[in-house]
């Protein structure tokens, strides 16, 4: 039987239909096992069915239906889902780039001038008729300004001024600002390393 | 996101809701985080807020605080901030927004839901600089995202 499988050449455009949709029904297999291992649970099946949300029979029909169109869409169009899935990877690897990005209200725009740390204490001071600021170099938020100083290890880091006009949007997921944002960055060659926000 | 418990503020002889938290950049500037103890109250606390007037300048307060440390230990205001009864809010830059009158539509997430106005006060370095209020209006109903799919790949 093996020879006879060895010998086998095509010879009819059916034979080479089935050659070429055979790396198709590899894949299909592939994403029908997947489907089938991320299956509803019979947990999540009894809960749908107390709630009066149980699938019906038109449903599983309409499901049936997409399932044979994707299907036919992998058995023919294989060569295509090969030329996206290095597309694919990168994008993944790139979305998981950004998420390990820090997230930051201070953008290079937002950059007013750079400071001398101890200018930037003596404008710190809070004015509180009460008495219940501490008297130290940004009130209450010392303990935020001492760690942040304390990370200025580098001998090109900079200290910057910024400030983020109300609406702006900043931040790494692009938010508008509620309010204007006043604050210090710690810059090196022109990147963000770190921020503090005092108002 | 569920309906947050909103944060307190004394104002006249009344104790109000108040739908900002001043707080919030202290913690990030300090790194200091609570604990959530409940779907609806994912910062961990919840501040109790006054505006206390000096020599015709009105600056908000911090006076009262609970925060979860843990799901059980809950700390105060002299814990957070040890040898003070109330707190200066000199890094608040923005609005207060306090809700007022009847509720006009539930909403629910976060601060998301409507009342009749909202009283709202704006602050810089936590003086208060500017007070009004908005009357609200429910805004118009926009289509379910379930009618962008066609109708045949509905369910039911």
């Amino acid at each position: 039987m093996m020879d006879a499988l060895l010998s086998w050449r095509p010879s009819s455009w059916l034979d080479y239909l089935l050659i070429y949709i055979l790396p198709g029904v590899v894949m299909a297999t592939y994403f029908l096992f997947n489907a089938w291992r991320e299956r509803q649970s019979d947990f999540f099946k009894g809960v749908t069915k107390l709630l009066g949300k149980e699938t019906s029979l038109e449903d599983r029909l309409k499901e049936f239906g997409v399932y044979c169109f994707a299907i036919s869409c992998v058995l023919l169009g294989w060569p295509g889902f090969l030329i996206w899935l290095p597309f694919s990877i990168a994008q993944d690897k790139r979305n998981k780039a950004w998420q390990e990005l820090p997230d930051f209200d201070c953008a290079p725009a937002y950059l007013v001038a750079k400071v001398n740390p101890v200018d930037a204490e003596i404008a710190s001071y809070v004015i509180d008729p009460l008495g219940t600021a501490p008297p130290a170099p940004f009130g209450h938020l010392n303990k935020g300004w001492v760690n942040f100083l304390a990370d200025m290890t580098d001998d090109t880091d900079e200290l910057w001024s910024f400030f983020i006009p109300k609406g702006a949007k900043t931040g790494k997921y692009q938010f508008e600002t509620t309010s204007e944002t006043r604050g210090y960055a710690r810059v090196r060659e022109g990147k963000i390393m770190a921020e503090f926000i005092t108002e | 996101m569920t309906a947050q418990v909103a944060e307190r503020l004394i104002y006249g002889d009344k104790e109000i809701p108040l739908f900002t938290n001043p707080l919030s950049l202290y913690l990030r500037a300090t790194g200091t985080q609570f604990v959530s103890p409940h779907t609806a109250n994912w910062r961990g606390y919840v501040g109790t807020w006054q505006i206390l007037e000096h020599s015709g300048v009105e600056r908000l307060y911090l006076v009262g605080l609970s925060a979860h440390k843990s799901y059980e230990e809950i700390l105060s205001l002299s814990d957070v901030f040890p040898g003070h009864d109330k707190i200066f809010a000199h890094w608040f830059t923005g609005e207060l927004r306090c809700p007022q009158g009847a509720q006009l539509q539930y909403r629910h997430m976060g601060y998301s839901s409507i009342y009749e106005y909202d009283l709202l006060m704006e602050f810089k370095q936590g003086i208060l600089v500017k007070k009004y209020a908005r009357h609200n209006q429910l805004p118009e109903e926009k289509e379910d995202d379930q009618f962008q799919i066609p109708s045949f790949l509905r369910k039911g």
